[in-house]
């Protein structure tokens, strides 16, 4: 356990005391609260706008963040940060653990700070934020768990600059819903859908949605990223590591 | 990999399988009943972008509406396009529909009631009765081959969804009902004669349903009012079947419609045979025509009229 909490913070410390990070932050809110400046151009849609972009913006946020790992891992194998952990029997599971854990970590405090950024700057120019705007960026934040799943599974399987397109496009496809449905366990499964977790239209609309429907969409997010991390450990544990 | 971790890895596998697959067909349903305008969304919802890529392109659109003239059978076309893009992206979008539907309803109509058509699908839009309402207007107003039974299925759309509706939708809905009645044959092999017959053909329709609706709300989409305006819907059957009486005095078609407006409106109303002039009590004979009515309100022994229980002038009950 205290080589996975090593390995976690040792990931999020490492984001956190880079300051672009906190300028992109910045950056995002900025980008969110100009939308209020379109309502002549959108005929008075600046509000869903503003909604709209918040939403989308948390997203691609969130998928920057798990994409991270495809890049970080083979950096950190190739410059031997970890090789005393790697080279115990059991270290490469918590290897993976602790930087999934990290990475998931550093993405919800980020989507964090992007929500608290948009419910500011949405109470300054509208109202009281809806609660189903809450919901919907709580759900965005739930969906860098799976998210962060999928990128560590490419990070191990494929070489560094491929797992980073491959897990990039994995992301995006898993947003398109499967025409799997049918299939139980291989859809959700095997196959993730981030659709489950993407309640955005509602979010903008204002339907309310329950919480055992976020709380099981969290659980999956879970269950899934316990599969696609178990894969990656076993595909890991016979690597090859120089 | 020593033997014992590898299955360890696998039983967390498969259990990790049927917990997630489990979880989410069961998600999956439920999501459908939350997220009800999903399924008309286009499915290539690359990084979930839709929502916000049809914000996008409709400011584009206003862009394009800005830097054309008219709307004319050339740019028809493209706005169509455009606006179904949109649409597609996002189908809770109703200022599109709306707006769009206004801009191709003379140039294009069919593509207009297309636009509108979907947006009455959406479960999400079902209080927004403004979509169906203009369908049906440009059904029965633009078109090249006016279409009032499809009007009248609008207009019926958009009373429903609005409770109670706005008296300029039913009168549509009545109208749009008459103007489908015309020159046809109605119930009973009663044909139509004139746009005046067709409107109490209508009118009949409309007012039994509005009795209905308020024995049981729940049947249709509320509650029908039976008028609307400044005059009730029996005031304007009786002067249009005083019309038709004077007009067609021996049409069959409007003596059928006749007997059936005093049979299921005014049964038991006093009203003159003859003209449809309502009498008083008392009175013998008509004001109107002076034929004889069947008095009432009269006192059965002395012939003096009632107010009450008991006679004035002579005490009977
Ligand atoms: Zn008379
Ligand atoms: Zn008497």
């Amino acid at each position: 356990m205290t080589e996975i909490m090593a390995i976690a913070s040792s990931t999020w410390r490492r984001t956190f005391r880079m300051k672009s990070v906190y300028f992109l932050v910045f950056c995002v809110i900025v980008l969110i609260a100009s939308a209020y400046n379109y309502d002549v151009l959108s005929i008075g849609r600046n509000k869903e706008l503003m909604m709209n972009v918040s939403l989308f913006l948390n997203t691609i946020a969130a998928v920057i963040v798990a994409i991270s790992l495809t890049f970080e891992i083979p950096k950190e194998l190739s410059s031997g940060v970890a090789s005393t952990l790697l080279s115990k029997p059991l270290g490469r599971t918590q290897y993976l653990i602790g930087k999934l854990i990290g990475t998931i970590i550093t993405g919800l405090v980020i989507t964090g700070f992007i929500t608290v950024g948009f419910m500011f700057v949405f109470n300054m120019f509208f109202e009281k934020v809806p609660v189903s705007m809450l919901q919907g960026h709580l759900m965005v934040m739930a969906s860098l768990i799976p998210m962060s799943a999928i990128a560590l599974f490419f990070s191990v399987l494929l070489p560094e600059s491929v797992a980073t397109i491959a897990a990039t496009l994995a992301i995006a496809f898993s947003f398109m819903g499967t025409k799997l449905h049918n299939i139980k366990y291989v859809y959700g499964g095997i196959i993730p859908d981030l659709n489950l977790l993407d309640v955005r239209a509602e979010a903008v609309w204002g339907t309310n949605v329950d919480e055992m429907y976020m709380l099981m969409a969290l659980v999956w997010g879970i269950a899934f990223s316990v599969f696609a991390s178990s894969v990656a450990s076993v595909v890991f544990g016979y690597k090859d590591l120089k | 990999m020593k033997k014992k971790t590898l299955l360890t890895h696998l039983i967390v596998i498969v259990v990790s399988i049927i917990v997630a697959g489990g979880l989410a067909s069961d998600l999956a349903k439920k999501q459908g009943k939350i997220c009800v305008s999903k399924g008309m969304e286009d499915s290539k919802n690359f990084l979930g972008l839709n929502r916000f890529a049809a914000d996008v392109q409709w400011m584009l659109f206003i862009q394009y509406c800005g830097s054309i003239n008219t709307v004319n059978a050339e740019n028809a076309p493209i706005i169509y396009e455009k606006l179904d893009s949109i649409l597609r992206k996002n189908p809770d979008f109703e200022q599109a529909y709306e707006m769009g539907a206004l801009m191709l309803s003379v140039e294009a109509p069919k593509k207009a009631i297309d636009i509108l058509s979907r947006a009455c699908e959406n479960p999400r839009l079902s209080r927004s009765w403004k979509l169906p309402f203009l369908a049906g207007f440009i059904s029965s107003h633009h078109m090249k081959e006016k279409d009032y039974a499809q009007a009248e299925r609008f207009f019926k759309m958009a009373c429903d969804m609005s409770s109670p509706p706005e008296p300029y939708v039913l009168s549509a809905l009545i109208r749009a009902k008459s103007k489908k009645l015309l020159a046809k044959t109605w119930k009973n092999g009663i044909t139509v004669v004139d746009e005046k017959h067709a409107m109490l053909c209508s009118l009949i329709e409309y007012y039994s349903f509005s009795q209905k609706s308020y024995e049981n709300p729940s049947v249709g989409g509320g509650v029908y009012p039976a008028g609307f305006g400044k005059v009730t819907i029996p005031e304007r059957m009786l002067s249009l079947a005083q019309d038709l009486q004077t007009q067609y005095p021996s049409d069959q078609n409007i003596r059928k419609t006749l007997d059936k407006v005093k049979e299921d409106v005014f049964k038991g109303a006093h009203i003159c045979d003859k003209c449809f002039t309502p009498y008083l009590a008392g009175e013998k004979f008509c004001s109107h025509c002076s034929s004889q009515v069947d008095p009432f309100g009269m006192c059965l022994k002395c012939g003096a009229l009632k107010r009450g229980k008991f006679c004035g002038s002579c005490g009977a009950e």
